[in-house]
């Protein structure tokens, strides 16, 4: 018991710690968040954005990959596009779903860590897209051998009630289209209730931490704080998710996102906000060409034969 | 579906093949309906290659059948039921100060199989449970399969390439499913055709059980596939899960 | 004054109940020092519930071994913890045939993570990884992850995994509960009491209980050797038992020293990793 009682008093001190010191960590000056914090709560929670980002993933402060991000929702659809180049974290929230609760963390990592495939530049289609109660996945191909050097693209269909059937084909990357989907941990700040996202880790959504105004690359910038405590099974905080949104004249413009353990801060991203706003550009659901739509493989004779069945187009003029 | 049906006629042949010759004094058998370990749950195969095997069990003549339909008893689920039962008297042992029921018990006895889709020769399924179908059914002899696998598949004759290769349809090279979306088809250049052979294939489970006692008396996995015969050189690439191998998930507890 | 404080205080420790010490406590220690060799294999293994992806034999990339849960198959594993660095590997083998045997190895060193495996031929035993990529076949070079000194939250979730899920959830009683990050579900075990059995065998039973999941594991001593772990959990749905599960483990080794020889890339295996300006590998 005095054992316990010492290490609970250990990692108290430890969680103080971190919000007391440290570059990430502020001493709120001003105790009210930045009016558009609200305004971007609402929008998301409306069901109806759209936003661009560019994601950098930061290693000792220098940018090790990066990638532009979109995301757009739109009268109950939901898009996803990326481009990414190297490797790619997800972020958090990839990281505790990856952690296969059901066996805690004993599987490996599932998100796509090994990534090395040069991304379609440009592409005008998203990767994962909801709609009218069903799922698509766009997928690429690059390379020889089967369409001959050309970029292809085709998708796959899936009706949502059958989203978490144990007998869809793994290959065909349905399990993460949710994940997908979902905004990430640095925008799901403002909706940590997002339907598509997966919230069974229980990690509770980041709490305001204070507002002060931060230099980043010789530029100031009004900076709202928000801190998540990364909790161990006896309760005690082991590690800290810091995010910093960064307001320039009144608009979220960039998000920093930190890893406190240990004493160590890590710089895990940098967020350019491209464009965040409620007014749905057109583009953000055309498809710009046609693109051949194959049902999804679900455990039935189709799937196990390995023929392909042909369900429509979706792109050109169609939306 | 007439192609599935073919092709698990063939198997049900392939099966018999290797089913073991009866006893002198003409043992009784009844075979229980196939279980179905692959996420390939849409199509009814355990069914219809337990009806096929049956069917033509009782055409050979050399087994004793009582039944001429597979048996309806789910014992994989009777099994699985009556262990949880055994789970559940952790309750009890807490009153008890200890978990000696529990851990000293025939639950924890590693001759006691755990399941019936993994009991090997000489282990014990619940002889409770085995003998009740037995008298149920009158047989001395339980027949069980379980079709572990099953896939469209490539393979290549080992001693002629020993490059392992995924192929299939247009789509089956979807690999490494990620939100990426994307395709390496490298590999492919040093495809050698005249190598790869591509078929539907099957692997199953086959135990007989004496009813009696609950001991698997017989044991054998059999893989077979649609057209060329199987042989013991031709190596077997089905829905190969390279994911798996990278990150150590492959076969392993 | 002060004395009727001391006289109060002392009063107060003694309604704080200090934990009995048990024979786990050195075992405990070892992974909080982050410092051992564990060698072990399963002697029952899980219920194999579904093979829900098919997976079957690798050709070539392993020697194949059909996932079945097949129970002769038999699964073992070795796990050394030097501070940071690890080294996981699991193996498996049909029983009483070692030319089946095949591993699967993890070295986390300097925060990069190195995979490879080995298998049996003609006697020997070879290492190898596919290096080259999905297609590429066996190689004797190995590259560390990508990225795998970048991630901090990798880091911080692979601490304490040591592959086999079955293994893990039997640690549970000895791994530093304040270390590892929860996830719904987890147990949070308790101290239930020391048993001896008629062979001689000491036993310790731990379990956990949180509300619809129950835990519950017994760790064998020979002496103060520990030799076995059982465990069983189950989920409980309108008062009936809807899911369980139960393992055994043999302990074969467990010292309190990392055998440094694991902690480096076998020989034979080259290492072929890039690394950016920074050390990142890549």
């Amino acid at each position: 018991m005095k054992k316990k009682f010492l290490r609970w008093l250990k990692g108290a001190a430890l969680g103080a710690l971190g919000v007391l010191v440290g570059l990430t960590i502020s001493t709120a000056e001003v105790s009210a968040e930045q009016a558009a914090a609200e305004q971007y709560r609402q929008m998301f929670q409306s069901g109806n954005f759209y936003v661009e980002c560019r994601m950098s993933r930061m290693f000792k402060d220098h940018e090790y990959s990066s990638g532009v991000l979109t995301y757009a929702g739109e009268d109950g659809k939901r898009m996803q596009r990326t481009t990414r180049k190297g490797f790619f974290s997800g972020g958090s929230a990839s990281m505790f779903e990856s952690a296969d609760l059901g066996d805690f963390y004993a599987e490996e990592d599932q998100t796509p860590a090994n990534s090395r495939y040069e991304d379609v530049k440009n592409k005008k289609w998203p990767d994962y897209l909801y709609r009218d109660g069903q799922y698509y996945h766009f997928i690429s191909t690059i390379g020889a051998a089967i369409v001959g050097n050309k970029i292809d693209v085709f998708a796959k269909v899936l009706p949502e009630d059958q989203i978490n059937s144990s007998a869809l084909n793994p290959k065909e990357g349905f399990q993460y289209a949710r994940r997908e989907l979902a905004l990430p941990d640095e925008l799901a700040v403002f909706y940590w209730d997002d339907p598509f996202r997966d919230n069974r880790i229980n990690l509770p959504a980041p709490h305001f931490n204070g507002s002060s105004t931060r230099t980043v690359k010789d530029k100031t910038y009004d900076c709202d704080q928000y801190v998540n405590d990364i909790k161990s099974i006896e309760g005690n905080v082991i590690a800290q998710e810091v995010y910093n949104m960064l307001y320039s004249d009144g608009k979220l413009v960039m998000i920093q996102k930190w890893f406190l353990r240990d004493g160590n801060e890590h710089h895990i991203l940098d967020m350019d906000i491209i464009s965040l706003t409620a007014e749905i550009p057109e583009s953000a659901f055309a498809i710009d060409k046609k693109i051949k739509v194959y049902a999804a493989h679900n455990g039935d004779l189709n799937d196990l034969v390995g023929k392909e069945v042909l369900v429509g187009e979706i792109g050109g003029k169609q939306k | 579906m007439k192609r599935l049906i073919l092709f698990l006629t063939a198997i049900a042949l392939f099966c018999m093949s290797f089913a073991p010759a009866s006893a002198a004094d003409d043992p009784t058998f009844v075979m229980l309906k196939f279980s179905n370990d692959t996420r390939y749950q849409n199509i009814d195969s355990a069914s219809l290659l337990s009806d096929l095997v049956i069917e033509r069990l009782l055409v050979n003549g050399k087994f004793n059948i009582v039944e001429s339909m597979p048996v309806a008893e789910d014992i994989e689920k009777l099994l699985y039921d009556e262990k949880a039962g055994v789970i559940s008297k952790v309750e009890s042992s807490m009153n008890a100060g200890n978990f000696n029921a529990l851990f000293e018990g025939a639950g924890f006895d590693p001759k006691y199989a755990e399941s019936v889709s993994t009991a090997q020769v000489g282990q014990i399924i619940s002889p409770e449970i085995t003998s009740a179908i037995g008298k149920n059914n009158g047989a001395e002899y339980l027949i069980h399969g379980t079709i572990i696998n099953m896939g469209y598949v490539s393979w290549v004759n080992q001693a002629e390439n020993d490059t392992s290769m995924l192929v299939g349809g247009l789509f089956a090279l979807l690999g490494h499913a990620t939100g990426h979306s994307t395709i390496e088809n490298v590999g492919l250049a040093a495809m050698q055709k005249s190598n790869v052979h591509s078929a539907v294939a099957l692997q199953c489970d086959l135990r007989v059980i004496k009813a009696s006692t609950g001991e698997v008396v017989w044991n054998k996995t059999v893989t077979g596939r649609s057209g060329k015969k199987a042989t013991g050189k031709n190596v077997l690439l089905a829905d190969v899960d390279h994911d798996d191998v990278l990150d150590g998930r492959s076969g392993i507890v | 004054m002060i004395k009727f404080i001391i006289a109060l205080l002392i009063g107060l420790m003694s309604f704080v109940s200090t934990s009995e010490a048990t024979k786990s406590d050195v075992y405990r220690d070892a992974f909080r020092n982050k410092s051992f060799t564990l060698k072990y294999e399963i002697i029952t293994p899980p219920v194999h519930k579904t093979n829900r992806s098919g997976v079957l034999k690798y050709g070539n990339i392993l020697n194949p071994v059909v996932f079945t849960g097949n129970e002769s198959i038999k699964y073992s594993g070795i796990i050394v913890v030097d501070g940071n660095n690890k080294y996981v590997e699991t193996a498996s083998k049909k029983d009483g045939d070692e030319k089946t045997a095949a591993g699967i190895c993890k070295l986390t060193k300097n925060n990069e993570i190195f995979n490879f495996y080995w298998d049996i031929k003609k006697g020997n035993q070879r290492y190898y990884s596919n290096s080259a990529g999905l297609f590429g076949g066996k190689t004797t070079s190995v590259r560390a992850e990508d990225g795998s000194t970048v991630d901090p939250y990798r880091a911080m979730f692979q601490e304490y995994n040591y592959g086999s899920p079955t293994l893990i959830k039997a640690l549970f009683v000895i791994m530093p509960a304040d270390k590892i990050v929860e996830v719904p579900s987890m147990p949070k075990y308790k101290f239930f009491g020391s048993t001896t059995l008629d062979n001689g065998l000491t036993c310790e039973d731990y379990y956990s209980n949180s509300g619809d999941k129950f835990y519950v594991a017994r760790y064998y001593f020979d002496g103060d050797k520990l030799i076995k772990i059982a465990t069983a959990s189950y989920t409980k749905r309108d008062g009936v038992i809807a899911d369980y599960e139960k393992s055994v483990i043999g302990i074969t080794e467990f010292s309190f020293t990392p055998e440094q020889k694991y902690l480096s890339l076998p020989e034979g295996l080259k290492d072929k990793t890039k690394r950016d300006k920074k050390g990142a590998s890549k």
